[in-house]
């Protein structure tokens, strides 16, 4: 059985114009980048749009990637990038539609109950906090790759990690 | 033995689908689209181009065909004809335009 192509392989194949090799990338990629930014955001439909325009942002600046085989923690970047440019419009937008979208049936994921509590206890972190402790402490990342993908210091990120594991166990009420 | 992380299984708890094709084509729809405005552009600014070359060079072009004569314009009109029913009658048979445009590919 034949191995799953490399992230620069995908890279290579996406840049000479393979749609299918770039579809690749959005499966590969979409589940980790999806679950960051709705660990940023109240919104999971809000963080899906912006998952959308992450990869868009990749697929048009996909030249420009220097390193293919660091795709992931690029695309990781771009998604952090966006979400905090884009947190305020579409703090403007949520508030508009807020009226309709309450009259709307309840859309977004099903979701359980430690979900929920996550949710809750994520949002009482200030963003970068929660950035960081979504990639360490959500997705696995190494304090330097979190470092690189957030574009902060790595003692910063170290001290994110821990301030944020401790206030979100105590507001989860399980042992630091 | 290391001890199990307690936030772990919050974490798993709260995590998007692996693989969301809904999504993927939603992309893919964007990704499309993008290209189709970034073509056009690039094709309209080319035809623009075009255009203004030929008017650029209209008046020798012109003084060009009044050398040549009427006969040889009339041959030039035949020739042109000729050539346009053959292509059209290509078509008709295989439904395969002879003529392609190319693909501008600049992503």
């Amino acid at each position: 059985m034949s191995s799953p192509p490399t992230d620069a392989a995908l890279v290579a194949a996406a840049r000479s114009g393979s749609d299918a090799a770039f579809a690749r990338i959005v499966d590969r990629y979409q589940g980790p980048i999806r679950t960051f930014l709705r660990r940023l955001g109240p919104y999971d439909s809000d963080a899906d749009d912006l998952a959308q325009e992450t990869f868009l942002a990749g697929w048009t600046e996909l030249r420009g990637l220097r390193e293919p085989a660091r795709l992931k923690s690029w695309l990781f970047s771009i998604a952090w990038r966006k979400a905090k440019g884009e947190a305020r419009t579409m703090a403007r937008n949520r508030q508009r539609d807020h009226d309709w979208q309450d009259m709307r049936p309840d859309c977004e994921t099903p979701q359980t109950e430690h979900a929920i509590a996550l949710h809750q206890a994520l949002a009482q972190l200030p963003p970068d906090q929660r950035a960081a402790v979504s990639l360490c402490l959500g997705e696995g990342w190494t304090h330097a790759d979190a470092a690189g993908v957030l574009d902060m210091p790595l003692g910063t990120v170290k001290s994110h990690v821990l301030r944020g594991r401790t206030r979100l166990a105590e507001l989860l009420g399980v042992d630091s | 033995m290391s001890q199990p992380d307690p936030l772990a299984d919050f974490f798993a708890a709260d995590t998007a689908p692996a693989v969301d094709r809904g999504f993927r084509m939603a992309v893919m729809e964007k990704v499309a689209a993008r290209r189709l405005r970034v073509e056009l552009v690039l094709r309209s600014l080319a035809t623009l181009l075009l255009l203004l070359g030929v008017a650029l060079v209209s008046p020798v072009l012109q003084r060009f065909a009044q050398l040549l004569g009427q006969d040889l314009s009339q041959v030039l009109l035949v020739m042109l004809v000729a050539g346009t029913v053959a292509y059209l009658g290509h078509f008709w048979l295989t439904r395969q335009p002879i003529l392609r445009l190319p693909r501008l590919r600049f992503f």
